[in-house]
C-alpha cells in the first residue's frame, strides 16, 4: 500500500509561516497595581468633665477659665505626629436640668501639645475651626471653659449638657 | 516507478526551520505592553482627598508599550472604581477626562493628556515606543479604616488598521 500524507495540514503551516495565511491582529496587556495607605483618624478622647460644681447660686454667674481652673473640661487628641488638624467644638447655650435650662456662655478654650494647662493657649470660640498642628508625638490637649449664669429664680438640682469635640487632618 | 514523499517532508521540516526566522526579520507586529511603576497615593488622610497627577514621574502609574514603528494600536485602560482594604472598606477612586496621558518621548514634560475611560488610538514614532501615564484621585472616606489598600490597573494595547 503506498503512503498517504496528508499535505494541506503541511501547506498551511508553511503558508501561515510565510504570512500568506490571514493576519491576526495582536493585542497584549499589562497590570500594574494602585496602592495607598490609610493612617488612622485622629482620636479625640474626653477625659474630664467641665464642672461648676455646687458653688452656683441663683443669679450669680460663675465662669470657669480653660486656663486656670482645675475643673474646666479636657480633651485629649491623638493622631500623626505633626499633622495638622481642624477642630471644631460645639458646646451648648443651656444646660437641662429641672425647670428651665441653666443659660451658659462665654465659651474658651486653650490648647497645648503637652499636659500642660497653665501654659496652654487660650482664645475664645469663633465660628471658625480652631486650625493647629499636633505635637510631634501626634498629642494635643484642649481644655473648655465657660461662664454659666443662673437666674435668680433658678431651681436647684443638677444641670447637664454635651460638649462635642471633633478633629479631623487637614493634609497638611 | 514508487514515488518517494520524503524529498517534500525534507523540504517541508527545512521550511520549519527556516521560516520562522524569516518571518521574525520581516517584523512580525509584535506588541509589548510593561507596568513599569503602580499608581502610588501613599499614606492617605481620611476625609482628604488626594490627587495624582498622570504627570507626576514619582507617583503615576507607567505603562511601557512598544510596536513597529507607525503602528496604529488602540489603549485601552480597565480602572478601578476603588482601591480595596483586606475587609471590605474602600477608598473610591476619580479619573478626570484627563486623567491619562501618553507620551512618545519618554517624557512626561510633553506628555499629551487623553481620558482614561476611553479606548485611545496612538501611532507610534520612529523609536517604536509610547509612554501611557495614569493619575487618580483618590476619595478616603472620614471614617476609613486604617491600613493599607490596593487595586489592579490593566492597559491593554491592540494593533489596528492593517
Amino acid at each position: 500500500m503506498r503512503p498517504v500524507i496528508r499535505l494541506a495540514p503541511l501547506a498551511m503551516l508553511a503558508l501561515s509561516l510565510l504570512g500568506l495565511a490571514p493576519s491576526v491582529l495582536e493585542a497584549q496587556t499589562a497590570q500594574i497595581t494602585a496602592q495607598a495607605g490609610v493612617g488612622a483618624q485622629v482620636a479625640v478622647t474626653g477625659q474630664q468633665n467641665l464642672t461648676f460644681g455646687a458653688g452656683l447660686f441663683p443669679g450669680v454667674a460663675r465662669t470657669i477659665s480653660p486656663r486656670l481652673s482645675a475643673t474646666a473640661a479636657r480633651f485629649f487628641l491623638s493622631g500623626a505626629g505633626g499633622d495638622e488638624v481642624n477642630i471644631t467644638v460645639n458646646a451648648p447655650s443651656q444646660l437641662t436640668g429641672p425647670g428651665p435650662g441653666l443659660l451658659i456662655d462665654t465659651w474658651r478654650y486653650c490648647w497645648a501639645n503637652t499636659n500642660a494647662q497653665a501654659g496652654c493657649t487660650e482664645a475664645a470660640f469663633t465660628t471658625l475651626p480652631l486650625v493647629r498642628f499636633l505635637a510631634a508625638n501626634g498629642e494635643m490637649y484642649v481644655w473648655v471653659g465657660a461662664t454659666a449664669r443662673p437666674t435668680a429664680s433658678q431651681l436647684a438640682g443638677t444641670y447637664t449638657g454635651n460638649i462635642e469635640l471633633v478633629a479631623a487632618y487637614t493634609g497638611n | 516507478m514508487r514515488r518517494s514523499w520524503r524529498p517534500l517532508v525534507r523540504w517541508l521540516v527545512a521550511a520549519l526551520v527556516w521560516l520562522p526566522s524569516v518571518a521574525h526579520a520581516q517584523g512580525t507586529p509584535t506588541i509589548t505592553v510593561t507596568g513599569m511603576r503602580g499608581l502610588l497615593f501613599g499614606t492617605l488622610i481620611p476625609g482628604v482627598q488626594a490627587p495624582v497627577q498622570p504627570t507626576d514621574v514619582a507617583r503615576a502609574a507607567w505603562f511601557d508599550v512598544r510596536a513597529a514603528p507607525s503602528s496604529q494600536l488602540q489603549l485601552v485602560l480597565a480602572l478601578p472604581l476603588a482601591l480595596q482594604h483586606h475587609s471590605t472598606a474602600e477608598v473610591p477612586l476619580r479619573y478626570g477626562p484627563a486623567a491619562a496621558a501618553y507620551s512618545i518621548t519618554s517624557s512626561t514634560a510633553d506628555a499629551i493628556a487623553f481620558d482614561p475611560a476611553i479606548p485611545f488610538t496612538v501611532t507610534l514614532p520612529a523609536s517604536g515606543r509610547v509612554q501611557v501615564y495614569l493619575g487618580a484621585t483618590a476619595l478616603p472616606p472620614v471614617h476609613a479604616t486604617a491600613g493599607r489598600y490596593t487595586a489592579v490597573i490593566t492597559l491593554t494595547a491592540a494593533a489596528v488598521g492593517n
